[in-house]
């Protein structure tokens, strides 16, 4: 429980040391997508983001400013190889303003999610999303889903997105 | 009773119906290359609802005890007792009433129920406690939560009055 109550500051780096510093508002996060896991006729699955990361494991994501391209490249390339049967998948990369992540509140002006800088050894451009309130259960954790997904529902290729930075 | 209806009309769906079990394996985003190397058409329309969840169900509960191949990014198949879970909870489902949900598998061990369309959206699922959560939200952005819900008890009532009003 510690951790995690660390790792929900935003204010506080989870990897001081190793990384550039905590992630920005205006700072533009992204997150690989792969279909058909992730996408399927275009849409979406819900279950791209799984309760536990939200609430445990942290939602990953790389801070476009930092993150070494190769990383992502690499990344996508180990999981499209990692089932040869299925040569038909393909990735995409969802990119976000993290103030969109982070202005997202519930009918009481409560914060849903955080933004966390949880750099790497590996890639010091890594990051996480967390629920801001795991205690409150699956249903919440449901709910928070729903709100990230509306966020994540465009998908560039890894070009695209650093073309048009 | 259950075991022994569901049997007879499991032997029916193999026989008849099984282009249409495919294609809703499809929409999980597991069997794709099944599909397409079958050149399989679908036809929704014949199929007993309750059966194809079972059905579906049951598919995937034999992928998750059969396939060491973990997708990309998954974390865990769901266990036994979640599909045991969500199976007990199909057959309550009032279908008659309101339509069939898409099932799809997190990368969490979750059992994932959808019902989506343009007057409201319902996020339901198991992890093999005994029990399901859910989030659901109307046209007007109404939201509801449920946490805990004995499998056994069936779709709560809220969720019903939305999915048939």
């Amino acid at each position: 429980m510690e951790s995690s109550v660390t790792h929900l500051n935003e204010a506080e780096s989870a990897s001081p040391g190793i990384s550039p510093g905590v992630v920005n508002d205006d700072e533009v996060i992204l997150r690989e997508l792969y279909e058909p896991y992730h996408i399927c006729n275009d849409t979406l699955k819900l279950t791209s983001v799984s309760l536990t990361e939200l609430r445990e494991t942290g939602f990953s994501v790389h801070r476009k400013t930092y993150v070494n391209l190769d990383v992502i490249r690499n990344a996508i390339k180990m999981r499209l190889s990692r089932i040869r049967k299925e040569p038909w998948m393909s990735a995409g990369v969802a990119e976000i303003l993290t103030m969109d992540v982070r202005k997202i509140v519930d009918a009481n002006n409560d914060r849903l999610l955080v933004v966390i800088d949880t750099a790497t050894d590996t890639n010091r451009g890594h990051a996480s999303i967390y629920a801001s309130q795991p205690e409150k259960g699956d249903a919440h954790a449901r709910k928070v889903r729903t709100y990230l997904m509306e966020l994540l529902s465009k998908r560039k290729s890894l070009e695209e997105v650093y073309h048009h930075a | 009773m259950n075991t022994f209806d569901t049997r007879l009309m499991n032997s029916h769906i193999v026989e008849t119906d099984f282009s249409g079990i495919l294609s809703d394996y499809f929409d999980n985003g597991l069997f794709k290359q099944e599909v397409s190397k079958n050149n399989i058409s679908c036809d929704h329309s014949r199929r007993s609802p309750t059966l194809s969840l079972i059905k579906q169900l049951e598919y995937l509960s034999r992928i998750s005890n059969n396939d060491s191949d973990l997708p990309p990014n998954f974390s865990r198949w769901p266990t036994n007792v979640a599909f045991d879970d969500a199976r007990a909870f199909v057959l309550k489902l009032p279908l008659m009433k309101i339509s069939m949900p898409k099932i799809l598998l997190a990368e969490d061990g979750e059992i994932n129920f959808v019902w989506e369309n343009e007057e409201c959206y319902v996020d339901l699922g198991f992890y093999g406690t005994g029990f399901y959560s859910y989030f659901a939200r109307n046209d007007q952005g109404k939201e509801i939560m449920g946490e805990r819900i004995d499998v056994h008890t069936g779709l709560a009532n809220p969720i019903i009055d939305l999915l048939s009003g």
